[in-house]
C-alpha cells in the first residue's frame, strides 16, 4: 500500500528523519490555525498517492492568511487525474539552497534491498540515470547488517560530498534505513532531500510504500487504512472479510476465485469490448457467507449493469458456491444479471442447486464472458 | 522421474493439525504422495489420517526419512517454521501459507539459497508430477502426465489451463505453482533452468501475470539460447492496467510505475520468439504449432 505524503512523513519523524514543521487540514479552518502555529510562508500540497502535482499545478505557497484561504479553498475542490482532493498538507516553506535524493527500495527479482543517492534530487531518479548517471550512487544492501556509517560514507565521497558537509548526511541515511527495514517498508524515497540556507539537510517530500501482509506485526498500517475513504474504504471492508477487491470504472461486474483466474477474467471482458467494474476474488475455499458478501459488495457499485461469477472449483467446491449464489438472489434486491460459470469440484451439486433457482450455469467462461459482456449493453 | 520430485519422496507436513492442513494432507495421501510425518508444536502425539504428529521437525526425523516439506502454517508463524524445515535440511520446501511478510521472505530465502535449498512458494499451489506425487492444494484429478511442463504464479488459472491441456492430450511432466508473492523461492527463469534438465520435459507453458520483472528476465534466458525447450506463455492482467499501484489479489501482481507492466512482458516474450496466447484456449493451439 502507498502511503500518503503526510502518513510517510509521520513514520520518518518517528525514525528520526527531519521533517519542516506541518499539519494536515481537511478544511481552510484547519489551515488557517496550523499556519499560525507554525508560522508563514507555507507550502500547501494535496495529499493524493498519484504524484506527479508540482506537474498538474497543485502545489502552491502562501506568505498570509488571506493567500492560503485562497489556494485551501482551491486545492480542497480539486480532483488531479481522477483522484479527489480531501486533505492538504501545510507546512512551513524551507529556503532550500540544493536539492538532494535518498531512497531505500526493495529489488523483488534479486531478493536484496537497494539504496540510492543522488546530488541530483527534485526530479525523477529515472531521468537522472539517463542524463548524468554519475551523480547517482546506488548499492544492493546486506540482510545481515544493511546501512553502516561506512556505506553511507562511501557513497556520498562517491558522488563528491565529503568532510563535515558528508557527515550530516550520515544520520539521515541510518534513521531512514531503520525506517524501511523496522516499518517493513518496501519504499522509502525522499525526492528532494534538500539543504537550507541554514545548513540543515531535511526531508520535504516522501513516498513510501508499506508491505500489507506485514499488518500482524505494525499495527499502525490498520489504523492508516480504517481512516481512508471512498474507493479505499469499499475495498478495505471487503479484504476484512478476505475478499481482495479492487474497485475499476466499468459496468461490468467481475467475482472470480483465485487472483490468476479473475485478472483473466478481467482481461476476457475487456477482449470481448465490455468494461470491467471491478477485480473481485473470493479466495480459496470460499464458503457460502464470501460468496454473498462478494455479491453484496459489488451492489455498492453504482454504475454496475450485469454481475459475471467465473468460479473454477479446486478447493473450492461448486456446492457451496451455488449456496451463496441463491441466497444472494433471495435476499438481495439484485436488480441486474447475474451470469455464472461453474465448473470442478462438486460441479454437479451445484449446477443442481442453481437450476432449482432458476440460474443457468456455464461451463465454458468464454460464452458466459461474452454473454455477459451482451448484457451490459442492453437496455441502455 | 520429476522435477524437484519423484514418487520416492518422503514428504513432512507442518501444520499438520490446522484445518487446512489436514484437509489436504488427506487428498495428498489419496493421490499417492508418501507422507510419513507432521509437526505441530505442542500437538506431538497425535495422528491426522493416520501420520504421527510430532512437536518438532527434530523429533521427526528421529523416526523418520524426511526428504521434502510442505507448509500450511498461518502467515503469523510461518517464518518459525520454514526456518525450522532450512535449519534441517528439509527439500525442497514447499510454502502454501499467504500472507508472510516480504521481509520475513526474503530472509527466508536468503538462508535456504546458502544451503542450497529450494523454497517453493510461499502463497502458492505447490508442486505435482501427474501420477506420482502431489505436493500441493491443486485438484489432482485436473492433471494427466505427459511431456508439458506448466510454470504458473496462480492458481486457480493454472488449474484451468492444465485442464484444458489435459483435454486436449496434451499431458504435464510436471506443473510447479511458483506463488503470487512478490519474492519467492523459486523464480520462473530458475524453473525454467530446472525444466532444461528434465528430460521428461519437451514443452514449456509460462502462466504469468502483471507486476516483477520475471517474465522479463525469463525472456532474456531464452533468448539467450540456455533454453532449447519450446515456450508458451500466457500473461493474466493484460487490462489491469487500469489501476496502478494496487495489488489485484496477489501480493506480487502490482504495476509500480513502469514496473510490472503487461505490454512490457508481451513485447520481451514476442522478442525472443515465445507466442504470448490472448485467450486460455491458444495455448493450445499455440504447443500443438510449437
Amino acid at each position: 500500500m502507498f502511503l500518503y505524503e503526510h502518513e510517510g512523513k509521520e513514520i520518518f519523524r518517528k525514525y528520526g528523519v527531519p521533517i519542516p514543521p506541518n499539519g494536515i487540514a481537511y478544511s481552510v479552518e484547519d489551515a488557517l490555525s496550523i499556519a499560525k502555529k507554525i508560522g508563514y510562508p507555507v507550502v500547501i500540497k494535496p495529499q493524493i498517492l498519484g504524484g506527479r502535482r508540482g506537474k498538474a499545478g497543485a502545489i502552491r505557497f502562501a506568505e498570509n492568511d488571506e493567500e492560503l484561504t485562497k489556494h485551501a479553498n482551491e486545492l480542497l475542490s480539486m480532483e488531479i487525474r481522477g483522484e479527489r482532493v480531501k486533505r492538504i498538507l501545510v507546512e512551513k516553506k524551507v529556503n532550500i539552497v540544493h536539492e538532494y535524493y535518498l531512497s531505500y527500495l526493495m529489488d523483488f527479482y534479486e531478493r536484496k534491498p537497494i539504496v540510492m543517492f543522488s546530488t541530483e534530487g527534485g526530479i525523477e531518479i529515472e531521468e537522472v540515470a539517463r542524463t548524468k548517471p554519475e551523480a547517482i550512487s546506488k548499492k544492493y544492501l546486506s540482510l545481515d547488517y544493511g546501512m553502516t556509517s561506512f556505506i553511507a560514507m562511501e557513497m556520498l565521497n562517491e558522488v563528491g560530498i565529503k568532510g563535515q558537509e558528508a557527515r550530516k548526511f550520515v544520520p539521515i541515511f541510518i534513521n531512514l534505513w531503520k525506517a524501511f527495514s523496522e516499518g517493513d517498508l518496501l519504499l522509502a524515497e525522499i525526492n528532494p532531500l534538500v539543504k537550507t540556507a541554514e545548513g540543515d539537510i531535511i526531508a520535504v517530500d516522501a513516498r513510501v510504500m508499506v508491505d500489507d501482509n506485514a499488518e500482524f506485526r505494525q499495527g499502525w498500517i490498520r489504523e492508516l487504512k480504517e481512516k481512508r475513504g471512498g474507493k479505499e474504504s469499499l475495498e478495505f471492508k471487503a479484504k476484512e472479510k478476505g475478499i481482495s477487491f479492487v474497485v475499476l470504472d466499468g459496468n461490468v461486474g467481475v467475482i472470480g476465485n483465485g487472483a490468476g483466474l479473475t485478472m483473466a477474467t478481467v482481461d476476457l471482458v475487456k477482449e470481448f469490448g465490455g468494461e470491467p467494474a471491478d477485480f473481485l476474488d473470493i479466495g480459496g475455499g470460499a464458503g457460502p457467507e464470501r460468496v454473498f458478501e462478494a455479491i453484496r459488495t459489488l451492489t455498492e457499485l453504482p454504475n454496475i449493469r450485469v454481475i459475471i461469477m467465473n468460479i473454477f472449483g479446486g478447493i473450492t467446491r461448486c456446492d457451496l458456491v451455488a449456496q451463496g449464489i441463491v441466497e444472494a438472489l433471495n435476499k438481495l434486491d439484485l436488480r441486474i444479471p447475474l451470469v455464472v460459470r461453474l465448473t470442478g469440484t462438486n460441479e454437479e451439486e451445484g449446477r443442481s442447486i442453481l437450476e432449482k433457482a432458476g440460474i443457468h450455469a456455464y461451463t465454458d467462461m468464454i460464452e458466459a464472458v461474452k454473454t455477459a459482456v451482451r448484457l451490459s449493453k442492453e437496455g441502455k | 522421474m520429476g522435477v524437484l520430485i519423484n514418487k520416492e519422496t518422503k514428504v513432512l507436513v507442518q501444520g499438520i493439525t490446522g484445518r487446512e492442513g489436514a484437509f489436504h494432507t488427506k487428498l495428498m495421501l489419496e493421490y499417492g504422495t508418501k507422507i510419513v510425518a507432521g509437526v505441530t508444536p505442542g500437538k506431538g502425539g497425535m495422528e491426522v489420517h493416520g501420520v504421527p504428529v510430532y512437536d518438532s521437525i527434530k523429533d521427526a526425523m528421529k523416526e523418520h526419512d524426511i526428504d521434502a516439506s510442505i507448509i500450511f502454517v498461518p502467515a503469523k508463524f510461518a517464518y518459525d517454521a520454514v526456518m525450522e524445515a532450512i535449519y534441517n535440511e528439509l527439500n525442497p520446501i514447499v510454502v502454501i501459507t499467504e500472507g508472510i511478510p516480504i521481509w520475513m521472505t526474503l530472509k527466508l530465502v536468503t538462508e535456504a539459497k546458502k544451503r542450497g535449498i529450494n523454497i517453493i512458494g510461499p502463497n502458492c499451489p505447490g508442486i505435482i508430477v501427474p501420477g506420482e506425487i502431489k505436493l500441493g492444494i491443486m485438484p489432482g484429478h485436473t492433471f494427466k502426465l505427459g511431456n508439458v511442463a506448466v510454470i504458473s504464479r496462480s492458481g486457480t488459472l493454472t488449474y484451468e489451463i492444465s485442464k484444458l491441456l489435459s483435454d486436449n492430450d496434451l499431458g504435464q511432466s510436471v506443473v510447479i505453482g511458483i506463488g503470487g508473492d512478490p519474492v519467492k523461492g523459486l523464480t520462473i527463469p530458475e524453473a525454467l533452468r530446472l525444466l532444461e534438465q528434465d528430460p521428461l520435459t519437451k514443452k514449456i507453458v509460462i502462466i504469468g501475470e502483471i507486476g516483477g520483472v520475471e517474465e522479463e528476465k525469463a525472456a532474456e534466458l531464452i533468448k539467450s539460447g540456455e533454453l532449447s525447450k519450446p515456450v508458451v506463455a500466457y500473461i493474466a492482467g493484460k487490462h489491469a492496467t487500469l489501476r496502478t499501484g494496487v495489488s489485484f489479489g496477489h501480493a506480487g501482481a502490482i504495476i509500480l510505475g513502469e514496473m510490472g507492466r503487461p505490454e512490457s512482458k508481451i513485447k520481451a516474450f514476442n522478442e525472443a520468439g515465445v507466442p504470448v496466447a490472448r485467450l486460455p484456449i491458444e495455448v493450445i493451439n499455440y504447443l500443438k504449432q510449437s
